[in-house]
């Protein structure tokens, strides 16, 4: 299983808020996704991004007690994040002055990396499927992530 | 009605099982679309959503019907069900229930003329 989180920073023009957006894989297919705004406004990107993981993390855990209920026990679960300070930031839980703020219900995902449940990466963003939940993407790349998304025309 | 057998259509979503896994489409419930909302003679596009396109709060442009709107944005929120790659300019729609304007069906209408394209689009499930 692994999780792919993204964030649009700034992505609602009215409110100013920003999207989180990510997708869950089971082996090779595609099993949830979502793009949603934050309920916050975040001041950085890294923020923005830091929310992301932390919901695409819940999702995660949700699909690892349901798979637990078919005696699959997953762990190191690897969430792809394209932001390195947001991985600095989940495997060190030392208090940055930047992120103060941040609501303790997002740092939970700290004490679940620390658990060895969950394992955040990085990944560049040519590989970052979650980009097509993000924003509106040229034909190439709509049509390179569409494959990898294991979309295909049927013939019928 | 006999509720035994392959699942083969269940609520307007259509499962295919072959031998190399699962093919989830509703190319039925598009197609179904676009006929109720006549758009079935379109020109078709290759992305849902332009770009560079941003959609925007607007003070200008002629008013829109809107209850039509919420309607087709319902109706296209359904289809997200077997579709990940609209989800984004779908749910861009669904941030604008109010004060609605010319611009804001423009985008909807995109979004149609993209399914128009690629009706038959499925998800596919494979085998572990």
């Amino acid at each position: 299983m692994v999780g792919l989180c993204d964030a649009d920073y700034d992505g609602d023009r009215i409110e100013r808020k920003s999207t989180t957006e990510s997708c869950q894989f089971l082996g090779e297919n595609l099993i949830s996704w979502a793009s949603k705004r934050q309920a916050t406004i975040a001041l950085s990107t890294t923020e923005a991004e830091y929310i992301s993981a932390a919901s695409c993390c819940t999702q995660l855990l949700w699909i690892k007690h349901q798979l637990e209920d078919y005696q699959i026990n997953e762990n190191s679960i690897p969430i792809y994040c394209d932001n390195t300070v947001v991985i600095c930031m989940s495997n060190n839980p030392i208090l940055h002055s930047r992120v103060k703020h941040i609501e303790i219900n997002h740092h939970f995902i700290r004490d679940y990396v620390q658990k060895f449940i969950l394992d955040i990466q990085f990944i560049d963003t040519e590989h970052q499927w979650a980009d097509i939940f993000t924003k509106p993407l040229t034909v190439e790349r709509f049509d390179f992530i569409k494959k990898n998304l294991n979309m295909h025309f049927v013939s019928d | 009605m006999s509720m035994r057998g392959e699942l083969k259509f269940f609520l307007g979503i259509q499962i295919n099982q072959c031998k190399d896994g699962v093919y989830v489409h509703q190319s039925k419930y598009t197609n179904e679309l676009l006929k109720k909302f006549k758009l079935e003679v379109c020109k078709e596009m290759n992305t849902p959503m332009h770009p560079t396109y941003t959609l925007n709060k607007e003070d200008t442009g002629s008013k829109i019907d809107q209850k039509l709107f919420r309607g087709v944005v319902g109706s296209l929120l359904y289809l997200t069900a077997s579709r990940p790659n609209i989800l984004f300019s779908v749910c861009l729609c669904v941030s604008f229930q109010s004060d609605l304007r010319e611009s804001h069906l423009t985008i909807v209408k995109r979004i149609f003329r993209y399914l128009k394209g690629t009706t038959n689009l499925d998800s596919f499930i494979g085998n572990p």
